[in-house]
Order: C-alpha cells, then sequence, then structure tokens
C-alpha cells in the first residue's frame, strides 16, 4: 500500500535527498517492512497509487535486494539468456524461465522474503494427464479446421492446421 | 500505417463510444464494487522474457498466442490491438479502459492486447512477462473472475509451453509474481469509510492481512474520488481459490463497515449528505465546462447517492459509462482530434450532459423488496 508519510521526519530511502512523502508497507508472513520514499522517486518506480497494478512489485524487489547483504556476492550469469545477477540486482527482474535455476541459491532467500513461503501449492500445470487430453484437443480440432474451410475462413484454417501439427510433434514425443 | 494498425483503430473506434461491460452491467454489490478482476501472469519457457528479448522473438510469442487463441473457445472472436505505432492518445484510452496497463502501453517493444467477450476478457502480450490473462466482472464476483481465467488459462497452456517448475509454480520475470502468478483485485467505492474518517484504519487493517490497497484514481499520494483497488499481495505458498476466498471474505468485510458508517451518515446528517449529492448531480448534469478529476468527485458523489437508493438520480451503469468517457484519452478520441485543455474540458462536458439526459440515463426501476427513499438499512442486498 502507499500512503503519505510525515515529510518532516524522513527522507527518501532512494535518493535520500528528498524528504519522503510516500510510504510503502509490505507484510509477509507477519513481518513488516516498511519504505520511504520521495514523489519523484516513487513516480519513478510507478508507485504513485494510479492504474497500474504491476509497479508494485518490482520496486519492492529493487528495494528488497538492497537492503539483503547476505546477497551481496552473487555473480554468477544465466547460461541460457546470459542475464548476470548483478543485473538483476539493479532491474529486478530476471531473463528467463532458467535463471530460476541459475540463481536458485540467491533467489530463495529473496522468495522467502516476498512472498514468506518457497513452495507452490497453486495450480499444477499438468503434463503427465495432458496426454489423453491432447488426444481429444486434436479430434476437436479437426472438426473446427473442417467447419472453418467449409465457411472458407482460411486463415483461421491454416492457423488451426498449424496448432495440429505442433500438438501431434508433442504428442508423438511424449508416446 | 501499417494495415494491423488500421484494424486496431477501427477496434478502438468502436470501443470508445461505450463503456466495457464490467461498467455497463450491475453485478452483485455493485452499489460499491465496480469490478473483480483476476490475472495470471504466464510465460513460455522456451523464449527468454520480454526484457531480454530479441524483436524476432517478440513477434514470434505474439504469432504463438494468436494461433493458440483459434483453439480457446473464449478467445475464437478475440481481436488483437497492435499496440506498436499507436499514438499517445489511442494509448491513453487503452489505458482508461484497463485493456492495457501503463507499462504495456508506454513500453516500446513489439507488443499488444487480445480483447474478447465485451472486454471481459484480455491477454496483454510482452509486457514483462509473456502473457498476462485477465478477466475482469461487474460487482462483486471474484470467483466468477477467477474461473473465466482458469479456462483460458487451462486452453492456452495446452498449446503452449508455459514455464512452470513443480517447487516454484509458474515462472514470472519478477519474483514477486512466482508460484500462482495470480493478481486479484476489486476496484471499491468507499465513500463513507472517508468522510467518517475509518478509511485509514480499515486500510491499515487489510494491510496486516498481507493484502494490497491503493487509491484508483489521482496523481501523486491523493486518493480521489473515494475509489481503492483491493489485491492480494503474494502469489506464492497459498493456492489461487484459497487466495480468491481470503480476498472476498475480506472485501466482505469492508463493505460492512462501509455500510455502517453509510447508515451512521444517514442518521447524523441526512440533509447535508443528500444537499452534497444532489448539487453534484446538478454540475454533471449542466455544467459546460469541466476537468476530468472533477468528475471523479463529483461522479463518486451521485455514486454515494445512488447506493443509497436516493430519488431522480441516474443509473449506476450510466455513471460508470460516464467515469469512462469522461477520460482524457477517451475525450480526444471521441473529439476525433487532439483537443486543447479548455476545448478539452468543454468537449467533455458537452459528452457529459449528452449522456445524462439520454434514454437510458433514468434512474432505475427500484429493486424488488427495497424502497427507493429511506434509510440505508437495505444495503445487504
Amino acid at each position: 500500500m502507499t500512503e503519505p508519510t510525515n515529510p518532516k521526519t524522513e527522507t527518501c530511502e532512494n535518493c535520500g535527498k528528498n524528504p519522503a512523502t510516500v510510504k510503502i508497507r509490505r507484510v509477509t508472513s507477519g513481518e513488516e517492512v516498511e519504505i520511504h520514499l520521495c514523489l519523484a522517486c516513487a513516480k519513478e518506480r510507478g508507485l504513485e497509487p494510479g492504474l497500474d497494478e504491476t509497479g508494485v512489485g518490482v520496486d519492492m524487489v529493487q528495494l528488497m535486494l538492497k537492503n539483503l547483504n547476505e546477497m551481496e556476492g552473487g555473480s554468477g550469469v544465466c547460461d541460457v539468456c546470459g542475464l548476470t545477477y548483478s543485473r538483476f540486482r539493479e532491474t529486478g527482474r530476471l531473463g528467463c524461465a532458467h535463471c530460476y535455476r541459475s540463481f536458485a541459491k540467491e533467489l530463495k532467500p529473496l522468495i522467502r522474503r516476498i512472498h514468506g513461503e518457497v513452495r507452490h501449492v497453486g495450480k499444477v500445470l499438468d503434463r503427465i494427464g495432458e496426454g489423453s487430453d491432447r488426444q481429444a484437443r486434436i479430434r476437436r480440432l479437426n472438426e473446427d479446421l473442417e467447419r472453418a474451410i467449409g465457411a472458407e475462413e482460411y486463415e483461421r484454417a491454416a492457423a488451426i492446421r498449424d496448432l495440429i501439427q505442433e500438438l501431434e510433434t508433442a504428442q508423438k514425443e511424449l508416446s | 500505417m501499417s494495415p494491423l494498425d488500421g484494424a486496431t483503430r477501427s477496434v478502438l473506434d468502436r470501443l470508445v463510444g461505450q463503456a466495457p461491460d464490467w461498467a455497463r452491467e450491475e453485478g452483485p454489490r455493485s452499489d460499491a464494487i465496480l469490478s473483480s478482476r483476476v490475472r495470471f501472469a504466464r510465460n513460455l519457457a522456451s523464449l527468454p522474457f520480454p526484457a531480454r528479448a530479441s524483436k524476432e522473438q517478440d513477434r514470434q510469442v505474439i504469432t504463438r498466442l494468436r494461433r493458440a487463441a483459434q483453439s480457446v473457445d473464449n478467445l475464437r472472436a478475440a481481436e488483437y490491438l497492435d499496440l506498436e505505432g499507436l499514438e499517445d492518445l489511442e494509448l491513453d484510452v487503452l489505458i482508461e479502459r484497463r485493456l492495457a496497463s501503463r507499462d504495456l502501453a508506454k513500453g516500446s517493444r513489439k507488443r499488444g492486447v487480445l480483447v474478447a467477450s465485451g472486454e471481459r476478457i484480455t491477454v496483454m502480450v510482452n509486457e514483462e512477462d509473456h502473457f498476462r490473462l485477465t478477466g475482469v466482472l461487474s460487482g462483486l464476483r471474484l470467483g466468477e473472475s477467477l474461473d473465466l481465467v482458469n479456462e483460458i488459462d487451462r486452453d492456452l497452456g495446452q498449446a503452449l509451453d508455459f514455464a512452470f517448475d513443480p517447487e516454484l509454480g509458474f515462472l514470472t520475470a519478477c519474483p514477486t509474481n512466482v508460484g500462482t502468478g495470480m493478481r486479484a483485485s476489486v476496484l471499491a467505492h468507499l465513500p463513507a469509510l472517508v468522510l467518517t474518517r475509518r478509511a485509514k484504519k480499515v486500510i491499515q487493517g487489510v494491510a496486516a492481512l498481507g493484502l494490497s490497497v491503493r487509491g484508483y484514481y489521482g496523481e501523486g499520494t491523493e486518493i480521489m474520488g473515494n475509489f481503492f483497488q483491493i489485491s492480494n499481495q503474494n502469489t506464492l505458498g497459498k493456492g489461487e481459490n484459497e487466495i480468491v476466498s481470503r480476498l472476498d471474505e475480506v472485501v466482505r468485510q469492508i463493505l460492512d463497515f462501509e455500510s455502517s458508517a453509510r447508515d451512521s451518515m444517514w442518521s447524523g446528517a441526512r440533509v447535508q449528505l443528500e444537499d452534497k449529492i444532489y448539487r453534484a448531480f446538478g454540475t454533471l448534469r449542466s455544467a459546460r465546462t469541466i476537468a476530468a478529476d472533477e468528475v471523479v468527485s463529483l461522479a463518486s458523489a451521485v455514486r454515494f447517492g445512488i447506493a443509497l437508493e436516493l430519488p431522480d438520480l441516474c443509473s449506476l451503469r450510466v455513471l460508470n459509462e460516464v467515469l469512462v468517457i469522461s477520460q482524457p484519452g477517451h475525450v480526444s478520441r471521441l473529439a476525433g482530434r487532439a483537443l486543447g485543455e479548455e476545448d478539452r474540458r468543454q468537449f467533455r462536458a458537452e459528452l457529459i450532459r449528452k449522456r445524462l439526459n439520454q434514454p437510458g440515463g433514468e434512474p432505475p426501476a427500484p429493486r424488488p423488496g427495497i424502497g427507493t427513499e429511506g434509510p440505508v438499512t437495505g444495503l445487504e442486498g
């Protein structure tokens, strides 16, 4: 959340110059982290109250990274996308899915700090149970394909045909 | 202008004249909750996240999504808006309708948004993550919004290789989204809590529960129009259903607080309250020049009046439409050209007057079982 804070008592934790007029509070598993920023730094980081729903996350990561001393040493490079850990520390964004493996050791404390947890318990991408679904899906797509051709929607038909091919390839690879 | 831009512009022109479905319907508890929104962040395992992708890879992400969308029931008829090459004012329209986030709109890579089902479903492509799947419905309907996104997620997940790790869940560009990749939020209108100075306490309480509350309109730290966005913060360690039902529970509690604040205002200062509401309505209906900020705060007062079921106001639907079309990008687009500050205010006032005096601008028929006058005991509907 963002809310006004008392300008007399704080200076901005990012630039260290202007009075902090925006306070960001985040509570994770009972642990409260509070960060004070000036309006300019908050805005620059997309933290002002507004339409953007995505701003908060990145900034919290960057600020937490700044505060996490145990992560100073991270100097690795992701062998898939080439992102360096120091670059991640600057931007707060990872380069590819593989970065989670490349930087697993460094990311674990950060993720725990952010979420209070390190294990996903939600939806699972069900790759094992996919097979039978996939066959039903290919059948359904073939029907769609016929309909599209019947309706002379050739662009759509081509897209569906590509998709069927892709699914069939995946099917073969699995079996 | 590429042909795609032309297609995108004609879709924009069609959208801009009316509010999105989530603003035109009146879902459950829409007296206080404008909309319920659920979004999933998803990425392809085989390509770098947008920030590190090449132009060619950006293009591949778009192509793969559009092709996969052909096989998804809810996306087959979707329209793809290509954001590359749109003017700032046109991008503003997308931001104002929440079809695109500010980051997506102001970005510079190849990017776009798939829009389906009267703007209830959107898929942003190449924002921070490859895909942001969103479902939004009018009123307090978080569970249904989740169902909506679950469905397209399941179907797209069959055709696309989503990045998923058994330990960490869905992998996202920013570790704050890892796990479910889900952000569930409601847009709430809480005038009585603000006016009775209880909002701050409630916001603090909500923050202590691990949820986030932000002002929705307004520059800087100001919270304008008493609109708040309440959402989950964490995406890891709890399942989607649990996060959504927890949020739903807290929102219902906040609505109880709002209702009792409305009751006490009504019994304590009825005449002052009615005066403020009807003056606001009068201004909206009669002004000859008006700023966007002023519309938001006047609409907030009128919205309060509609929730109190005061007679002779417009319907919620019309008021929501006024809120949408009076934003700067919409006003300029509806005028068909970029307007200077003063011209825009005048044209905005004209648009609002027209909308409020149009058929359909009249107050809704009384809801069964609830009187059109009297105290607010009937708010829990």
